[in-house]
């Protein structure tokens, strides 16, 4: 077992790497300078203020930028550098808005995960509770309805649901805040609770549509298998053969799930964030993107990448765990 | 059958929920209302004479309604600063940021002077040192909001030369300023060796607390937001939002009347429509946004739209082609003016707040000539075919049209490229991406029609400077017209100190004179503020002007 999780943990190493080097070729292939861009801001800001630079002023000054942030280095010097930097934990500053990025997606990373985690919790106990209710009570009025909802989380884009949330419980309700966050160690838990409401559902309902379905199809499975059958004929009482039987047995194929629910979570919360005004990371990456601000970029696509192979790696261990027949090897 | 019923039941949820939608939307058909007006008579003009005195200051005056209240203001996004550099050696405009900074001087949209915590200023000429000179007086008792190093740190002549020194160090003065010195408590030079029209405006940038930066640098300042302004940040989320709350101290004794400010930056359109919307915690009562459509459909539904035309989309000639070329030959480009129906497409696609235009330079600013002849030819496509047959082209020619990513819609384009092809000029349209846009734009060599807005009219001035001095791609943004001796001397002439309008109508008559037509105007536009109708008091003016009364008055 620790060795598989030792050779797991170097294949994610070599799996990171990988990306970051896509990521940081793709970046500098992209249209668009994000230097050039600086300079003529910063000639802007020099006419405004009554400096006439000319055509040698503009090459100074972008040669200077360029060299400043690296960029006038061959992309292989660039990377090695930027590698290098990264194994020290040192991801450098924002080229476009100058702040510090450790400290920076540090911050926005409490609340992304803060937002994730109570996501995850929600979506495990709703679409756990459905599913199994729509397997329990399959061909039932509650089954149609519950598979139908289902279907329709399913199927509607984030986004949306983002847009009909905020309709419904923001403006014809008057109930929730529709934008803004803050942690509820930060200022008033109360407004926290509600501004994180329209953003957990939405982050949720995808999941929680997800989960019920496979919950109900992985439970009625083990509800037609002989031990079941079995208990039934025991006169075990209907709770202690869902929980006890079928339930555990049913969740198998649902752990295999989990892994992708938190890489959805993440990648929903790129939407989610920039939609309802929350601070995060998935915030930071669009601003980023659209500023071509390369350092950040990187480091939050980094993350990401951590993040996904990681959450891989505790599917895998929390399979075996459920599933002692397997075998790490 | 049961199953059938289910689905049958979720899909008529789903369709009642998107025809509610839908219902909605149903209002915002775009219309052809007029925009709103121009400029607000109590901007105080600069004045003529060749040293000119400080302006009157504007009184303030409460007209008894409504006090108190929380504005809240959705800015797009916050930019790569909340507040603003503190050290800004530019005009300080008003802004989002005044509710919270002030400096000595600020500026009205037409380019003159306006008093902050300056209470007035003398220019004069040093003969000893051959040295013109600005003298700021402050007003007394002005004080910082609290911070942690001090209830009330004071703004004196002391500070705005620390301030001074610090832009300086950071980023080198505004050309032509050559020193900085405290004269008295209250007074500050400003050494000059030129006087240009906008040279008293300029002085220190925002103030802001020396001693937090001395106790922990820059980053400290940022961290811990002070200035002079009637709010101060009570709570500030970067990318989210900001909290402010009516500054107790703050110098201009009564005000302000609101209670607070917020700013919060919704990026989705979407978003930002419904919060315009709303009543209750998800509420906004002010929305900045560059989209026509948006606005257009605001103002169907009765919110009013603050509309400062600052910038104004034309069609932009390149002097530097061979001299046989079609579009050098001034018959055609007249033609290419009478062929374009401004009316037509601002009332079509321009969702009631663009505005048909012959000049380039808006409504609201200096230089602006209030007569409906004055500026290229209007829409006339008989005798643009004449034009087009006078010139040697009456079978027509074949060109380019690149319309500009985010200024010029495709729609827009095509609509210009059908007006083009009934004189025969067959244009293929460019959609280009932002980026690709301006790097071609620098290159030369290529040919075409350029559309878009290339020039931001704050004041006439500056932006002759910008868009007419510098020539041969010396600035990247925008556009080269090579001008000839004469234009240059027009421009120099345009800095006058005080009102330069006579100079920027001079020049106005130059570039838009039908045998050159450096420049064809199509529109104006600029960025919008949609406005809800429950706001007390709101006339319609530009956004500065607006904000400057709403953080000072109700």
């Amino acid at each position: 077992m620790v060795n598989y999780i030792i050779r797991r943990l170097i294949y994610s190493v070599f799996l990171v790497f990988l990306v970051s080097i896509v990521v940081f070729v793709l970046m500098r292939m992209l249209p668009g300078d994000p230097v050039m861009d600086m300079v003529e801001q910063q000639i802007a800001e020099m006419v405004q203020a009554g400096h006439a630079p000319d055509l040698e002023m503009q090459q100074f000054l972008r040669n200077q930028l360029m060299t400043y942030h690296g960029l006038d280095r061959p992309v292989s010097v660039q990377f090695a550098h930027w590698l290098g930097d990264v194994i020290r934990l040192d991801f450098g500053r924002s080229m476009v808005r100058g702040f510090d990025i450790v400290d920076e997606v540090g911050r926005r990373m409490v609340v992304s995960i803060y937002l994730a985690i109570i996501s995850m919790v929600v979506t495990l106990i709703f679409g756990i509770l459905f599913g199994t209710i729509a397997a329990v009570r399959n061909g039932k009025l509650i089954d149609n309805v519950i598979t139908s909802i289902s279907n329709f989380g399913m199927t509607v884009p984030g986004f949306m649901i983002a847009i009909l949330l905020i309709w419904v419980f923001g403006f014809l309700l008057d109930l929730l805040p529709i934008f803004g966050f803050q942690l509820p160690w930060m200022g008033d838990p109360g407004r926290s609770v509600r501004q994180t409401i329209l953003p957990v559902l939405t982050m949720s309902l995808g999941g929680i549509a997800g989960l019920a379905r496979m919950t109900r199809s992985a439970m009625l499975d083990v509800l037609n298998a002989d031990y079941v059958r079995t208990a039934w004929a025991k006169g075990m009482r209907e709770k202690a053969v869902i929980f006890k039987h079928v339930l555990k047995n049913g969740l198998m194929p649902i752990v295999s799930g989990v892994g992708g629910m938190i890489r959805g979570l993440f990648g929903g919360s790129v939407i989610v964030e920039s939609i309802f005004v929350v601070p995060g990371v998935g915030q930071l990456l669009v601003m980023s993107m659209l500023s071509l601000d390369y350092p950040v970029i990187q480091a939050v696509t980094l993350l990401m990448a951590f993040i996904t192979v990681i959450s891989n790696l505790i599917t895998d261990i929390l399979y075996g765990w459920v599933d002692p027949r397997i075998q790490y090897s | 059958m049961k199953k059938v019923v289910g689905i049958f039941f979720a899909a008529t949820m789903v369709m009642l929920l998107v025809v509610a939608c839908a219902g909605d939307s149903v209002q915002v058909a775009p219309g052809a209302a007029e925009a709103p007006g121009a400029a607000d008579p109590t901007a105080p003009p600069g004045r003529p004479e060749e040293l000119p005195g400080a302006p009157e200051e504007a009184p303030i005056v409460y007209d008894g309604a409504t006090r108190g209240g929380v504005f809240i203001y959705a800015p797009g996004s916050d930019g790569p600063s909340q507040f603003g550099l503190p050290w800004d050696p530019t005009l300080g405009f008003a802004s989002v940021t005044e509710p919270f900074t002030e400096g000595l001087t600020a500026q009205w949209p037409d380019g003159s002077t306006r008093l902050v915590l300056s209470s007035g200023y003398v220019v004069g000429f040093d003969d000893e040192l051959g040295l013109y000179y600005v003298d700021h007086t402050l007003h007394p008792n002005i004080v910082l909001h609290p911070h942690i190093l001090h209830d009330a740190e004071p703004v004196d002549a002391e500070l705005i030369v620390w301030l001074a020194d610090r832009i300086n160090y950071y980023r080198t003065w505004p050309d032509g300023m050559i020193d900085v010195v405290a004269i008295d408590d209250l007074t500050v030079r400003f050494y000059w060796d030129h006087m240009r029209n906008a040279t008293p405006a300029i002085t220190s940038g925002w103030v802001t607390s020396r001693l937090i930066y001395e106790a922990y640098g820059e980053e400290g300042l940022n961290a811990n937001p002070v200035s002079a302004g009637p709010f101060r940040v009570v709570e500030s989320v970067p990318g989210s939002h900001v909290i402010f709350e009516r500054f107790e101290n703050y110098w201009r004794e009564g005000l302000p009347y609101l209670d607070g400010v917020q700013i919060v930056y919704l990026g989705d359109v979407l978003v930002q429509n419904i919060a315009l919307q709303a009543e209750g915690e998800g509420r906004v009562d002010s929305v900045a946004t560059n989209t026509a459509e948006q606005a257009g459909m605001f103002q169907d539904m009765g919110y009013h739209i603050m509309n400062l035309p600052n910038q104004t989309i034309t069609i932009v000639m390149q002097n530097d082609l061979p001299a046989d070329h079609p579009l050098m030959n001034p018959l055609v480009r007249q033609a290419i003016s009478m062929a374009i129906d401004r009316d037509g497409i601002t009332r079509a696609l321009g969702f009631g707040v663009h505005i048909p235009t012959l000049q380039y330079i808006p409504s609201l600013m200096r230089g602006h000539v209030f007569d409906p002849n004055f500026g290229a030819p209007a829409f006339n496509p008989g005798r643009a075919r004449e034009l087009m047959a006078e010139a040697g082209f009456a079978d027509g020619f074949s060109t380019q049209l690149f319309p500009q990513p985010g200024s010029v819609t495709d729609s827009q384009a095509v609509a210009m490229a059908s007006n083009l092809a009934d004189i025969g000029i067959n244009v293929e349209i460019m959609v280009m991406e932002g980026t690709p846009f301006t790097e071609m734009r620098r290159e030369t060599g290529w040919e075409g029609i350029l559309v878009g807005n290339f020039i931001s009219w704050f004041h006439a001035e500056d932006s002759a400077s910008v868009n007419f001095e510098h020539r041969e791609g010396l600035l990247p943004n925008w556009v080269s017209l090579v001008p000839s001796e004469e234009m240059l001397e027009l421009i120099t002439a345009i800095r006058i100190v005080g009102d330069n309008t006579a100079q920027a109508v001079a020049l106005a008559e130059y570039v838009l004179d039908h045998n050159r037509l450096h420049l064809i105007p199509l529109w104006q536009q600029g960025r919008m503020h949609i406005v809800h109708p429950r706001i007390h008091g709101y006339t319609p003016t530009d956004h500065m002007l607006f904000f400057y009364r709403l953080w000072m008055e109700d």
